[in-house]
């Protein structure tokens, strides 16, 4: 069914709301769902595959591992980086305001291409951010990396699949937020080494293009996920009766005259 | 975990602050009490004002070019607009509606018009899509073509009888229409995205309706000229042989009420950066007219001003017990203002801040306010401009590394209102807000007594901000001293929304309206008069303490004045005297 950008913004916020996520997260998680559906990334199909998890699972804990000052280790025990997982990024920017680079690894996180709705606000307060994640086999895993650049709308996203002659395992549970003060610390892969093969790159151009369709067009979302999202958003609803209809919304005069 | 970080990320607004010269901005703490926003009138920049100013200026061409209506006045009807840029339409649908169906409720299924604007022509295929969808309103899915979906109901004080009256060739009684000024009442004019239509990003950048709530306001402003036509038709139809036209003073005089309640309350909470971008813009034309030195000519022009509004003030009613004395009130202390100003010794380059000190010294909100209002009348080279800085992009983003005591001290600086609630006492949080299973409409409930306390919106920014406060206290106790900000929302993540709403707002000073909403007596209406005096609402008529009938464009010129000259002092429409206007 075809919605609009701000009526998807406001089901996800109130399904989330209506799931339990905690005020100041259910905005910035629906936020990160709708930025990706806004810039073409599937962010409304990737929702409705995890929202049977996130409405089973109690919100985890974000547990420090190791914390040396400039890299932090926390682990989320298998959470969705919906659960909160955007502190993670807010602490690699403070890291690196403090002592130049810092470093968060988020181990045991899922759902992590949703973080790259977070990037592009770290970059509109002042930071330069980055973060990388593997998906897919552990042997021939896709890498993918988002960069956004300092007071930059948007970041630019890139997938790789490196040769690592099937002996290198990578690690498909952990998001790495890399945020420093200089630019120049933020990996630019050079995307024609004979061991990268570049999958998928798509600039801020082209994400800005994306964007301005879906603020005209609006978007396309399964009505089986829009009925789900309306019933999570429900949670929160008050059924009706004769007392709240009256004095709930005004007793008062007529209203028909 | 490594010390607090003092650099912060300032937060600029879209628009910077505008010179207001050498007076300064009135304080958060007086602008944003409730009760004061409760008692806003229009002013030059409301959204009303400005939408008129623009239209006569690009002298916009507005065309019935559809008229299909039947005996009843039931049927289609299109406008066809052209801007200096764009094409719009705005097709109307006027259908019959069962008596017992007419409320003015949200919750309402059925109404006698729905209308939408569009943008761009609108062929034969897709009326058909519109006639579809539009009359059900929130049932219905439109698509981005639509830009403002809206519906109102017939007043039914005046409808029939001004069918009559123009069939039997005579006008409708000009005081009828001082107690009641239209014919349609909107319920709900959406905007935004809101059931499919387009997204406000879509015309943010337009020259149009890029200013907040434009198309919204001018898509009613098309509905009055169809319930003057419609009336019109009508009574033709019943009476062709002596129907005559309604007076082109009569005309003018007629606006379109709206009933408004708690479902505006929301908006004003959730949407901090806007509501302060206009109050900071209302605020800095007073400054600028504070600082303004009067002469002769101003000053007497200042003092008709007044006379108009007790003109005006006379010519508004209310059931309401609390708004007539108001209203009363108002009409006894502008007199007293007149007397001020033309008894006063002060020099002339203190007169005004001398009239406005002397107001906050002896007079009401309703008067003082009504005197700003009525000051920025005197320059309008001074305000007019500013309406072009009332939009906002709503974009609260988290400054992580602010130290917990910047936070702490911000708290105390810009939320000592809200600390000094006891939220011990149990009448400070008597109240919850809620949304209802019925259209999701917000509603008011008393704790303890009626049922879903659990589900409780939002709306408590005062409670939020003492949580956030003592529980900053602890943390720092805790950890022996302040930490940044993220440490903190790490360990305590329910706390995050509160804390980015303090950030932000600490550098937009009008954004939060400074009173505990869930305090035993709080009045919900005030919220709503403080969105509607935006809108450019007059003849405030409460019909509770929390929903609100009001008239807009009253006096505003018709699409058949576009092209001619135009004074822009419309606003305050004083009843016609047809024997002299004729």
């Amino acid at each position: 069914m075809h919605v609009s950008l701000n009526e998807f913004t406001i089901v996800c916020r109130r399904a989330l709301d209506g799931i339990g996520f905690p005020p100041g997260e259910y905005e910035d998680a629906a936020d990160m769902v709708v930025w990706l559906e806004q810039h073409g990334l599937n962010g409304a199909r990737l929702l409705g595959e995890i929202l049977p998890r996130l409405t089973g699972e109690d919100w985890p804990a974000l547990i420090r591992r190791h914390d040396d000052g400039g890299c932090v280790v926390l682990s989320i025990d298998h959470g969705s980086i919906l659960h909160g997982g955007s502190l993670a990024a807010d602490l690699a920017c403070t890291r690196a305001l403090e002592t130049g680079l810092g470093i968060v690894r988020l181990r045991g996180c899922r759902d992590r291409s949703f973080i790259l709705g977070y990037l592009a606000r770290c970059a509109r307060r002042g930071h330069h951010i980055a973060a990388f994640w593997c998906t897919g086999e552990r042997r021939r895993a896709i890498q993918n990396v988002g960069v956004a650049l300092a007071d930059e709308r948007l970041p630019v996203f890139r997938q790789f699949r490196a040769d690592g002659g099937g002996e290198q395992e990578a690690d498909t549970d952990t998001l790495t937020l890399m945020a420093t003060r200089d630019f120049a610390m933020l990996p630019a892969a050079p995307s024609d080494h004979p061991s990268i093969e570049l999958l998928e790159m798509v600039t801020a151009d082209e994400f800005n293009a994306r964007s301005r369709r879906a603020w005209d067009q609006g978007i396309e979302v399964e009505p089986a996920l829009w009925q789900q999202l309306k019933d999570l958003a429900g949670r929160k609803l008050v059924e009706a009766t004769d007392a709240s209809r009256a004095r709930g919304a005004g007793e008062g005069q007529a209203t028909s005259d | 975990m490594v010390a607090a970080v003092r650099r912060t990320v300032s937060v600029q607004a879209d628009n910077p602050r505008p010179d207001t010269g050498r007076v300064p901005l009135r304080p958060p703490a007086e602008v944003m009490d409730l009760d004061r926003l409760g008692s806003l009138h229009q002013c030059r920049i409301s959204f009303i004002r400005t939408l008129m100013r623009k239209v006569m200026a690009e002298r916009w061409a507005i065309q019935r070019q559809r008229f299909d209506l039947d005996d009843h006045g039931y049927g289609t009807c299109i406008y066809r607009i052209a801007s200096p840029t764009r094409i719009y339409n705005l097709v109307v649908f006027s259908q019959y509606l069962d008596p017992a169906s007419r409320s003015d409720r949200v919750i309402a299924n059925a109404w006698d018009v729905a209308f939408a604007l569009c943008l761009g022509d609108v062929d034969d295929a897709y009326l058909d899509i519109l006639r579809e969808n539009v009359p059900r309103q929130e049932a219905g899915r439109c698509d981005p073509r639509v830009l403002v979906l809206s519906r109102a109901n017939r007043s039914l004080r005046n409808f029939d009888g001004m069918v009559a009256d123009l069939a039997a060739g005579r006008q409708p009684d000009p005081d009828q229409l001082a107690r009641v000024g239209y014919l349609y009442r909107t319920t709900a004019v959406y905007g935004n995205g809101k059931f499919g239509i387009a997204d406000y990003p879509r015309i943010r950048d337009s020259e149009d309706f890029g200013l907040p709530f434009s198309a919204q306001m001018f898509s009613v402003y098309l509905l009055r000229d169809f319930s003057i036509r419609q009336v019109e038709h009508i009574a033709r139809r019943q009476a062709p042989e002596t129907a005559v036209e309604l007076h082109p003073e009569l005309q003018r005089y007629l606006g379109i009420g709206n009933s408004t309640g708690l479902g505006m309350a929301p908006f004003l909470i959730n949407h901090p950066q806007l509501i302060n971008q206009w109050l900071l813009m209302r605020e800095s034309a007073l400054s600028r007219c504070l600082g303004e030195t009067p002469n002769q000519e101003t000053r007497e022009r200042m003092i008709a001003l007044i006379d108009h509004a007790i003109a005006h003030d006379q010519e508004t009613f209310t059931d309401d017990a609390r708004q007539a004395q108001n209203n009363r009130r108002l009409g006894e202390e502008l007199h007293a203002a007149r007397d001020w100003l033309e008894r006063t010794e002060t020099p002339e380059a203190m007169l005004w801040q001398a009239l406005l000190d002397w107001s906050r010294a002896h007079w009401s909100l309703e008067t003082q306010e009504m005197l700003n209002s009525l000051l920025m009348e005197l320059y309008p080279e001074r305000v007019d401009e500013l309406e072009h800085h009332m939009g906002a992009l709503e974009s609260q983003d988290l400054s992580p590394e602010m130290g917990t005591d910047d936070l702490l001290a911000r708290l105390r600086r810009d939320y000592d209102w809200a600390l000094a609630y006891d939220f011990n006492d149990p009448a400070q949080t008597q109240l919850f807000w809620y949304r209802s299973a019925e259209k999701e409409e917000p509603r008011l409930g008393e704790r303890g007594v009626d049922p879903g306390e659990e589900r409780e919106m939002g709306l408590d920014v005062a409670r939020q901000a003492r949580q956030l406060h003592d529980a900053l206290i602890d943390w720092e106790s805790a950890q022996g001293g302040p930490t940044p900000l993220v440490e903190f929302l790490l360990a305590n993540p329910r706390l995050k929304g509160i804390a980015r709403r303090v950030q932000t707002l600490s550098e937009h000073a009008y954004g939060d309206i400074r009173a505990n909403l869930l305090m035993k007596g709080t009045l919900p209406i005030n919220l709503l008069r403080c969105k509607l005096a935006f809108f450019g609402a007059t003849k405030f008529d409460p019909r509770s303490d929390r929903w609100v009938r009001i008239t807009m464009f009253q006096g505003a010129p018709r699409i058949e004045d576009i092209g001619q000259h135009f004074a822009d002092d419309w606003w305050m429409a004083l009843k016609p005297r047809l024997d002299e206007a004729s």
